[in-house]
């Protein structure tokens, strides 16, 4: 890291942020300050602040107050003489552009940006693809319990068999016979799979020492998008399958076949797979032990961002769940330009990309298509029913009913060119999965939104995915109209793990985690700082982040504030609290001395915000600034790169950088990031805690923080940085907007110019809770558009105005009106009981076969999944019970 | 079903593999084929299982014009073209029992690993601890520019049961690296051609998205309707990239069709046997490979051949004393099916004029016909039935039968390599390389 420049901001360009929330409105020509500004300072910002080319080209806008500009203006402006416009001037002035353009209100009032159509993000596709294949699945996202690890079934022969003895036994080879109690099994749940037998095995009472066999069975849950290499490292014989319920062993489909042995020497064997964060995969290890010396078995991973270690016991669970449809085809990277993913933009690759997406999806379908449509081979109406799927299929991926026309225009067309039933339903699953429908999330709406669309941009923004089959339950019945039952909804939803990931993705963004991606560091000066222990931390900041987030309280203020880490052995070593926690596991270590204060002296971040064999007080000044403090910085005119060998050894780093940033054109920033990185001072280059530099100087990291509005504040250590952030609403502001970002991936503003601040009134209203957060932000984003607006904040506001919401000239294309329930086969169905659309067409309610039901598996009961059934009640009793996305597959 | 013309194919091969490498698998076009055939050397290796009847295996005498017995009579039209090697041994010994090492070091020539899988009898084992033949040669001529292929080798099975043990592989990539042989000819079309099928699939939707595409369109504004715009505009393209006949690529070859009715299972193995043999020939006639492998079953495979009228399993039988008739003539006629097989390919390559030289692809092709036992209910590995068929190009001196004793096959390949002009002083175990090549030429 030592080439990273120092970041030396421009005076002028800097705006610190302070939310006021208070009216805002235009200022006329007859304004005091319109007259200077107009004298003064349009040569150099545009009439508008917009800024002139050639002489300050940055617009003028940004989130300081009224005050904070007037002290600027005072001090700096106009910059061939700040004498001119001083005192009163200087607030007048500040006062018009505030009012004129400067403000977001203002610029809001000015162009208030559109809610842009968009397109899946690359996880909003593969997610809403592994989910959409779920929905035929029976059983599929029901959530796993608490039990860690894997279950073992342990064998007392190599076949997996139980056997009893026989007469016949005598007759039985010697092979055969000498093998001791292998009519012997017995299970029990191992935590981790990591055993060295020697010469033994897992019961030397039970089983003989020269055969013996384990299967172990359950799920791996993962957190991160991303290719997991899976690692078998044994002296005998085993293999693994992960996301595959086909465990067949004599069929394909192994993720590692090490079967085989070669000599009795460990050996390693290896498999990759890409798998989706926010999941539980199906997994099955089987290995066994036959006439030779030793035994051992691991079972190790290396996930993304982190090393090749055993699969701990928090990731693994006994119980087993359904298989995932995860697209494998490499996607091109989203837009990030905004400071966030948004689905802007197409290309080619990208078009590819998902037409490669379709092929790959459409195959898996296509290979697994009994199971899915709920048919078998032979079945009388196996025609009927892969059309009736494919027709669900569609109407899943569009994410609402087809009617009778659509069905005969979107479905029918694909069977009848077809050269088989399969080839037809692989061409309806490539259309449904190429069309606009289910590329454009919105694009199947109309222009008031309905139950369908709510519960569509529901799971959009709570787990970059589409309905699940309770949300389709609710749609197809037109609940999702009043803002209890989408917040009933939405606080469902948020405790599923897909929310979980999501929210994991925002706090990786939020720290900028991407940093830590090369962390690397001196290896003489903290030679323990391996990648072991790198990855480590990135789990003990996960953990955190979870404990956090996901505890009882959830509040935002413990995320600055929590005086303790998780810590493993390893890292408890390093970080100063030996023989703390025990090998194997991470525990809460409470640092009360050193003043931890959650992600601001996090010793990943510490680490990340570092040079590679000293602290950077710049890093981390800005990190805090921007991300913890809330306040913007534009970028340096110019880098200027911090070089230590330039600098009398004898300086504290405090000292080095004091003497780099003073010349006042850099203070004007640094003023404000200095002091906050002097304040992380006692915590050195891997976040360790320390009192002296290496050359044996005391640290200071006492200072002193003048805020926007002219105030002046003592920070002592970096808890009084966070104490301070805590309660500034700049810092909530900041916050509550990246989340919405995050998790809309729409700007704030769109949504109309109080969303921010009445979201940031609610979450401080709301003791910070963060989970409460996301759900107030999902429903912002849901209720849009509906027929009766709803607030983002608990507490019933002021009617809000209607949204210039960019209204296209609207058009119904889409025949759509009148849904024709069924098919002709089903028309037994009550129909037209319910509500007939009202002043906009309403689809009507569906029958039980509509896309989230799944058939029952025929393995399991040859049931007749055809049967028409008035929906009604079985339904509900069904739906209340435990597991709900789970119990429609249960249902006929 | 819909079978695959000439016309079609050449119509999907309009789509280069840049636009669409999702749909990867054409074939390399023409490069190879446009520079001379003369010179080009190929080898196929098959294998049949649970050993010969020697008597009708082996002609009574090596000199003058062979007089093929029972099992080698479908060769007859070829017998100029055929040597019998009699006396040549598998002597690799070492762990596992005799199929075992039978068929997992019969393209080796060298031990199995130590390990724990459990023959019939003697010590488990593992996979083989070396390269196999096929695989050699396959680096060897991916290895020149001059004789690189897109695959390099095909392994083709017939029947081949869905497991993995040293019983069931006889291609090896290197120690530990056992090749799965693809015995469902759809899967080594999918391999060979690309997912045509998804081409047509994917030309069938979209009119359909355009359709939609369009429809949305409408709905939304002017701004918002650009990027549909770009997203129509792709389609477009994509279409006209799947339809463009570009009558440019030429194939030597049309792609075989097949039939699609065909399942994976015993009773069709005569049909998936020439289904395979179609792929094997069109795959040389494209120049996908240069060396290719065709295993039928495996090694104790249990095959029950009713198409010959025989319900017992094919390696039960093997295990019968000589003086069962019964099972003497039913292994008779297994094998004769077998060499009929053989026969069939021979032929086919035989009619297959070699691209861009004089003559048929046998003219440049060495055939080798072999089995991991001598003799079924003995399970000896020595005098092996070796069968080599040697194209008029291939420098070997065919129209004869050698006798050998008890000469370890190691030699054998050496011979092969060279054939194939790649100049092995050893190979597998070196120990039974001591005396070179056997004199084939």
């Amino acid at each position: 890291m030592g080439g990273l420049p120092c970041l030396c901001l421009a005076a002028a360009a800097v705006f610190g942020f302070v939310s006021t929330g208070e009216a805002v409105e235009e200022p006329g020509k007859e304004h005091p300050g319109f007259a200077i500004y107009q004298k003064l300072c349009t040569e150099c910002h545009g009439d508008n602040g917009e800024g002139v080319a050639g002489e300050y080209e940055e617009p003028l806008y940004g989130d300081r107050s009224i005050a904070s500009l007037a002290g600027r203006i005072d001090r700096t402006m106009p910059d061939y003489d700040e004498s001119l416009c001083v005192g009163e001037d200087a607030k007048q002035v500040a006062d018009y552009i505030y009012r004129a353009f400067y403000s977001p209100e203002a610029q809001a009032r000015i162009s208030l940006p559109p809610i842009q159509f968009s397109r899946l993000t690359v996880p909003q596709y593969k997610n809403s693809v592994a989910d959409l294949v779920g929905l035929f699945m029976g059983g599929y996202g029901r959530p796993v319990g608490e039990a860690r690890g894997l279950k073992g079934t342990y064998y007392g022969n190599y076949r997996f068999r139980v056997e009893k003895k026989s007469p016949d036994d005598d007759k039985k080879s010697e092979r055969d016979r000498f093998r001791k109690g292998n009519d012997q099994t017995f299970e029990r749940v191992d935590p981790v799979i990591a055993f060295d037998y020697g010469d033994g095995g897992p019961d030397n009472e039970k089983f003989s020492k020269d055969e013996f066999a384990v299967r172990w069975d359950g799920s791996v849950m993962v957190e991160e998008t991303g290719t997991y290499q899976f690692v078998i490292r044994t002296r005998n014989g085993a293999r693994l399958w992960v996301n595959n319920e086909q465990t067949d062993a004599n069929k394909p489909g192994q993720l590692i076949d090490a079967w085989v042995a070669a000599g009795n020497e460990p050996r390693e064997e290896e498999g990759s797979i890409f798998l989706l964060g926010g999941r539980a995969y199906p997994l099955r290890l089987e290995y066994f032990k036959y006439k030779e010396l030793n035994a051992s078995i691991e079972l190790l991973w290396k996930p993304p961002h982190g090393i090749l270690q055993p699969v701990p016991a928090r990731s693994l669970s006994p119980e087993r769940v359904r298989e995932s449809m995860v697209v494998s085809t490499p996607f091109p990277p989203d837009d990030r330009s905004y400071g966030y993913e948004r689905g802007l933009g197409i290309s080619k690759e990208w078009f590819e990309a998902v037409t490669g997406g379709a092929i790959e999806a459409a195959t898996y379908v296509t290979e697994h298509l009994n199971q899915l449509a709920g048919t078998k081979d032979g079945a009388a109406d196996r025609d009927k029913e892969v059309h009736d799927f494919a027709k669900r299929f569609i109407e899943a991926a569009f994410r609402r009913p087809l009617s009778e026309e659509q069905r005969k225009q979107l479905v029918d067309h694909h069977f009848e060119g077809a050269e088989s039933l399969e080839i037809g339903a692989k061409r309806a699953v490539m259309f449904a999965l190429t069309s606009p429908r289910f590329l454009y999330p919105e694009a199947a709406s109309g222009e008031v939104a309905d139950s369908y669309d709510v519960a569509n941009r529901l799971a959009m923004a709570l787990w970059d995915s589409g309905p699940d089959s309770a949300l389709w339950d609710a749609a197809r019945k037109n609940q999702l109209t009043t803002p209890d039952k989408v917040r009933a909804q939405a606080q469902r939803m948020v405790k599923d793990p897909r929310a979980r990931a999501k929210m994991q993705g925002f706090f990786h963004h939020w720290l900028e985690l991407d940093r830590a991606q090369n962390l690397s560091k001196d290896s003489k000066a903290f030679p323990a700082f391996d990648e072991m222990v790198m990855a480590d931390l990135r789990v003990s900041l996960d953990l955190f982040l979870d404990d956090v987030v996901w505890g009882e309280k959830s509040d935002y203020r413990d995320l600055l504030l929590a005086d303790y880490l998780f810590l493993n052995d390893r890292l408890a070593g390093l970080y100063g609290k030996p023989d703390k926690v025990p090998a194997g596991t991470f525990q809460k270590v409470s640092f009360t001395n050193e003043k931890r204060s959650g992600v601001v002296t996090h010793p990943f971040l510490l680490s990340a915000f570092a040079y590679h064999n000293n602290t950077s007080p710049i890093h981390r000044g800005v990190f805090l600034t921007r991300n913890i403090v809330g306040m913007t910085l534009k970028p340096p005119p110019e880098a200027v790169e911090f070089k230590d060998a330039d600098f009398d050894p004898s300086l504290t780093m405090r000292q080095k950088v004091t003497e780099l940033t003073r010349a006042k054109a850099c203070m004007a920033c640094h003023s404000v990031i200095n002091p906050l990185g002097f304040s992380l001072e006692n915590f050195d280059a891997i976040g360790r805690w320390r009192t002296k530099e290496k050359n044996d100087k005391p640290i200071d990291a006492k200072s002193t923080f003048k805020t926007d509005e002219g105030t002046t504040v003592q920070f002592a250590s970096a808890r009084d940085v966070a104490d301070f952030a805590v309660k500034s609403p700049s810092a909530h502001r900041a916050f509550v907007r990246q989340l919405f970002h995050h998790s809309v991936k729409q700007p704030a503003n769109a949504y109309g110019v109080a969303t921010l601040d009445q979201l940031r009134k609610g979450f401080e209203s709301s003791n910070y809770n963060i989970r409460g957060l996301l759900v107030e932000i999902a429903m912002v984003s849901a209720t849009h558009g509906l027929p009766e607006p709803v607030k983002p904040a608990p507490k019933p506001p002021e009617p809000k105005k209607p949204e210039p919401k960019k209204q296209p000239e609207p058009k119904k294309v889409e025949p759509q009106k009148q849904p024709v329930p069924m098919p002709a086969a089903k028309q037994s169905e009550p129909k037209k009981e319910e509500a007939k659309p009202q002043s906009k067409p309403q689809p009507e309610p569906k029958k039980p076969d509509t896309p989230p039901q799944p058939k029952p598996q025929p393995q399991t009961q040859p049931q007749k999944p055809q049967a028409p059934k008035p929906q009604p009640d079985s339904n509900q009793t069904k739906a209340t019970e435990p597991a709900p996305p789970a119990t429609v597959a249960k249902q006929n | 079903m819909k079978t695959l013309n000439r016309r079609r194919f050449l119509r999907d091969l309009g789509v280069s593999a840049a636009v669409l490498p999702f749909l990867s698998g054409l074939p390399g076009l023409n490069s190879a084929m446009a520079a001379s055939g003369a010179g080009r050397k190929r080898l196929v290796i098959m294998f049949s299982p649970n050993g010969t009847i020697p008597d009708n295996f082996w002609p009574e005498q090596a000199e003058g014009k062979l007089n093929l017995p029972r099992i080698l009579k479908p060769l007859e039209p070829f017998q100029d073209r055929l040597m019998l090697l009699k006396g040549v041994s598998n002597r690799v010994g070492g762990d596992g029992d005799r199929h075992m090492r039978g068929m997992s070091c019969l393209l080796t020539g060298t031990e199995l690993f130590p390990g724990n899988i459990q023959g019939g009898s003697d010590t488990p084992a593992g996979w083989a601890s070396g390269i196999s033949i096929d695989q050699e040669l396959k680096n060897f001529f991916q290895s020149r520019p001059e004789t690189q292929t897109r695959f390099g080798s095909l392994e083709f099975g017939v029947a081949v049961p869905d497991r993995a043990d040293p019983w069931t592989r006889m291609c090896y990539a290197g120690p530990n690296k056992p090749v799965a042989p693809v015995d469902d000819p759809h899967q080594m079309l999918g391999k060979l051609y690309g997912k045509m099928k998804d081409k047509d699939s994917l030309v069938s939707i979209l009119d359909g998205v355009k359709d939609d595409l369009a429809r949305v369109s409408t709905k939304l504004s002017a701004e918002d309707r650009a990027m549909l715009d770009e997203h129509l505009t792709l389609v477009r393209e994509m279409e006209t990239e799947l339809q463009r006949d570009d009558s440019d690529a030429q194939l030597n070859h049309p792609v075989p069709e097949l039939d699609p009715e065909i399942e994976l299972v015993d009773h069709n193995t005569p049909q998936l046997s020439r289904m395979q043999i179609d792929l094997l020939v069109n795959s040389f006639a494209n120049d996908m490979a240069r060396v290719a492998t065709l295993q039928y079953m495996r090694s104790v495979g249990q095959a029950r051949m009713h198409w010959l009228g025989i319900e017992e399993g094919h390696h039960g039988l093997s295990h019968e004393p000589d003086k069962n008739e019964d099972a003497f003539e039913k292994l008779t006629k297994i094998n004769e099916w077998f060499c009929g097989e053989l026969a069939y390919l021979t032929k086919r390559l035989s009619e297959t004029p070699e691209p861009g030289a004089d003559g048929s692809m046998l003219d440049h092709t060495v055939i080798v016909w072999l089995n991991e036992l001598g003799k079924g209910n003995v399970h000896t590995l020595d005098n092996l039935p070796f069968v080599v068929i040697g194209g008029k190009n291939s420098g070997l001196k065919t129209g004869r039968m050698q006798e050998f004793d008890k000469t370890p096959h190691n030699r054998l390949w050496l011979s092969v390599a060279h054939a194939m002009g790649h100049n092995l002083k050893t190979f597998g175990n070196e120990e039974f390389c001591a005396e070179g090549a056997l004199p084939l030429a």
